[in-house]
This record gives structure tokens, sequence and C-alpha cells, in this order.
């Protein structure tokens, strides 16, 4: 190390209070005779400073970010129940007879998003390779994708593990590229989002975890991605007791699964051995959690199927209790 | 939350929970700086700053509270936006309606360390994002140098640790620079 590096690590360690007492003593004695060697050490307490202050910043900004966002919701949300209060007194006053219980189910209007061709920066080739549009839904409710042809893909809530109410960033992204979704596999990847400036603690994760996760994103971001998706559909279809209603004849997907793990760990173990020790650290499938991604990839193998270029996304009351759902048509 | 929950929350680290509770006290300052010829950005710069000093001096361990929060952090703001008046070239601020609320004289070294906190600052932000990066996880985060040589894709503790020293090399040559720009005006 160089000498100018040396004096670095060493004011370092006395301020930091690493130094052995006799060394800090004799270190504080060279400083009071050495106006330059003081002048050094306050820099670097400065700098230390510093930095904390660029943290703060950051969680200053974030805490302002969440405040804005916050304001809107009560501006808009004081808009929006005006208007829904008007707007039901109106649909009530105009009603010949009483609302069954069936058409106010239907009339609570589910929440439809639409597609939309921005793709996260920090998911790079995934999008590239598997093309497609994004739906974005909440990920503290249970939601279910329905599409043209009548099928179901569940994504239950709890596949979040931390229930606390998501914000608009915490999302699940599902992807579509889809021919027939009866026809097709279903797919998750799923990242963690790389901010390291990210407290580990509050998403209850462990540098380990990320670190295996981030290099599991790094090696599946430079290949091609679909090597590393199992190829069977197999696995991915629930039996009858998984459907959503005895009587109806959709299926229904459960939104998760589809990984060839063993390819993944093949290739993790032979390129980065150090992390494949990692291994099995992050909960990885069937436990997507908040502010991380997951791309669910409608794919299949007859590309020349019709395209379902809609798929809407609906919010499910008590779906699974009543065995109704409500629907609403395409977005399109 | 009460003053105390939030100065603990800001000793526990949780400053998620304490910024979010302290931003009710935004509209007031935000009327301030409005009516003292601002806007709205400034508002919102001058109060994050506020944030951040406040809860720099908790950190520090030696901070006493001796007002309420809100008289703290309207002292520190009217201060900051002062001083910002007076780099504009402007007039300091009029005293108008708002100041009903009383305000505490903050001391001499305040102001003086703000200086220093500032400039130090950004000579960290003029590093080049992996240095910023490298020294946060350290001296922020608390990250073990192994943990960042993994994280960062350093072949080992050392090379990482070598890395964190020339980043602070880096960053005292730019305090330097700003210091010396700074006499020199």
């Amino acid at each position: 190390m160089r000498p100018e590096l040396e004096l670095v690590q060493k004011i370092e360690q006395y301020l930091l209070g690493e130094l052995p007492v006799n060394e800090a003593s004799s270190f504080e004695n060279e400083m009071n005779s050495n106006k330059e060697l003081y002048k050094e050490v306050e820099l670097q307490k400065q700098l230390m400073k510093g930095v904390q202050r660029s943290a703060l910043r950051q969680d200053a900004l974030k805490a302002f970010e969440k405040y804005s966002f916050t304001q809107k919701i009560l501006k808009w949300g004081y808009i929006g129940t005006s208007a829904i209060v008007i707007g039901s007194l109106g649909y009530v006053f105009t009603q010949k007879g009483p609302l069954n219980r069936k058409e106010i189910r239907t009339e609570i209007a589910p929440i439809e998003i639409s597609a939309s061709d921005s793709i996260a920066s920090d998911t790079t080739n995934i999008y590239q390779v598997l093309n497609g549009n994004t739906f974005v839904i909440n990920s503290s409710r249970d939601t279910v994708v329905k599409t043209k042809d009548g099928n179901f893909i569940e994504i239950p809530k709890t596949l979040f593990f931390d229930t606390i109410a998501a914000s608009d960033k915490d999302s699940l992204l599902i992807k579509k590229n889809a021919k027939e979704l009866s026809q097709a596999k279903i797919y998750t990847l799923h990242f963690y989002s790389p901010n390291y400036k990210d407290s580990l603690k509050k998403w209850k994760q462990s540098v380990q975890d990320k670190n295996y996760s981030k290099a599991l994103r790094s090696m599946l971001s430079s290949a091609n991605p679909k090597n590393y998706l199992k190829t069977s559909s197999k696995d991915q279809r629930l039996n009858e007791k998984d459907t959503l209603s005895k009587n109806s004849k959709d299926t229904m997907y459960k939104a998760v699964f589809g990984l060839n793990m063993q390819k993944i760990d093949k290739d993790l173990s032979s390129k980065n051995p150090r992390l494949y020790k990692l291994k099995g650290k992050i909960p990885f499938i069937n436990k997507t959690s908040k502010n991380k991604n997951t791309i669910l990839v409608f794919d299949v193998d007859n590309k020349n199927k019709t395209t379902i270029d809609t798929a809407i996304v609906i919010e499910v009351v008590e779906k699974l209790k009543n065995k109704s759902i409500i629907t609403k048509k395409s977005n399109k | 939350m009460t003053d105390d929950e939030i100065m603990a929350a800001l000793k526990n680290k949780r400053n998620d929970k304490a910024f979010g509770a302290l931003y009710k006290n935004f509209p007031v300052i935000k009327k301030m700086i409005l009516s003292n010829s601002g806007l709205r950005e400034d508002a919102e710069d001058i109060f994050q700053e506020s944030l951040i000093i406040l809860c720099s001096k908790v950190e520090q361990g030696n901070f006493i509270l001796t007002s309420k929060l809100s008289t703290y952090l309207y002292s520190v703001c009217r201060y900051l936006w002062n001083d910002e008046l007076k780099r504009r070239g402007r007039s300091n601020i009029i005293l108008g309606r708002e100041d009903f609320l009383e305000s505490i004289s903050l001391p001499e070294e305040f102001i003086e360390d703000e200086q220093k906190a500032r400039l130090a600052e950004e000579a960290i932000d003029s590093l080049g994002e992996r240095c910023k990066e490298m020294l946060t996880l350290f001296y922020s985060k608390s990250m073990k140098l192994f943990d960042i040589a993994v994280t960062m894709g350093y072949n080992s503790e050392n090379t990482a640790k070598n890395q964190k020293y020339k980043c602070l090399e880096m960053a005292k040559k730019n305090l330097k620079d700003l210091q010396q720009k700074q006499y020199s005006n």
C-alpha cells in the first residue's frame, strides 16, 4: 500500500476507535505537534460525516416522495370520493327496484390496468428477449388475470411474504407474450431490485441473499433467459381441485414456478462457485416479495396460434369463498 | 408520533418513520418560504436539509432538544432560507404571520458545522458512483468489507479495502479543492 494510503488507513482506524490505546495516544501526541496531520484527520472526519449526510439525503428524498404520494392520494381521494358519492346516489335513485347482491357486486368496478411498453430500467435484457407488454398489479391484494379465452391466472396476495400495503413501486410485473394461454407455459423470474442503498433489514434480507440474487440476475441477464426456463408445462398446470370453480371449465394457473433450477445451479456453480455457496438462501420461487420484480412470461410453443393481444387484470372480491368472480371486459 | 417517539426513531435509525412523521411540519415551512420570495421547490429543498441536519445532530449523540421539534425545524429552516436568500443577493426574511410560532436561536457553531458538512457532502457527491457506493456501504450502512467485496464484485476483501482508501483519498482531494475555492471567494 502507498504511504499516503497507509496514512488514510491509520486516520480511519483512529477515528473509528480501532487503534490500540497506546497507539491512539501516541497518534494524538503526533497530531498535536503536527498541524498537517491534524488537518488531515479533520478532513477525514468531515468526509465520514459527509458520507452519512449523503445517505441521509436519500432517506429524506424517499420520505418526501412518500409524502407527496400521500398528498396526491388524499387530494384525488377527496375528489374521487365526492364523485363516487354523487354517482352512487344518482344510480340508486334511477333504479326501479332494490339491487340484488349479484348486481351490487358487479357494480364494484374492478381495477383495470392497461398495458404499458415502458420498461423498468433494472430489468434489461429479460424484457428485450421476451417481447411483450407489461402489466402492473397491486401486490397488496389478490388478483386474477383473465384472458380473452376465459383462462385465469391467480396471483394471490399471499405470494408476497411482506403483506404490508404496497406502494405503487412495489408491484408485480406481468409480462405477456402469449398466443393461446391455455397452451401456455407460465414462468416466473424473480429478482431483487439492485439498489444497495435500500436497507436490507427493511426487507428482512441478508447481504448474502442479495448477493446471490444479484449474481443470478446478472447471469440470467447476460444470457438468453429462456435457457433457464423449464420446458415442460406439466409443472405449471394444476389439478382439478385447484380450478377456480367446480362448475367452471376455466383452467386456473397459479402464478408461480417455471425456472429450471437444476440448470441454474449448474451454471452458477461453475461460473461463480463462491456465490453458489449462498444458494438456497433466497426465497426464490413462489415467494415473491415487495420491492422485487417478478416477471410472469406467458409463452407458447406454437407461435402461429392466435395472439392474445389483450389481457385484463381484475380484482377478485372473495372469489374463492363465493365461487364467483367479477369480470370486466377487455381493456382494449 | 410524539416528539419523544420521533427522537427515539431517529436514534434507532428508523429514519423512514421519523421523517414520515416530521413531514407534517412541511406545510408551515412551505408557507414561510413561499411568502419570502421562495418557490415550492425551494421549500422542499430547505425542509429536506433541515431533516438531514436534525438527523445528523441526533446521530452525533450530544443533541439535546430544548424546544418542540416543530420549533426546532422551523428555526433551522428559517436560518437556511435566510442564508440562501443572502447567497441569492436578496434581503433577509421578513417576519410574517407564520412567525407566531416561537423560534429558537441557533448556536454559532451550528452555522459553522453546517457549512463544513455541506462541503463534505459535496466532496462525496463529486466522487464517481462506485466510490460513493463503496463509502456509503461502509460508513453509512456499516457493511463489512468482505460483504462489500462480494456485493461490488471485487476479487478480495483486501482489494475492496485498498479501493476504499483510494476513494477516501480522492474525496479528501475534492474537499481540499472545495475549501480552497471557498476561501478564495
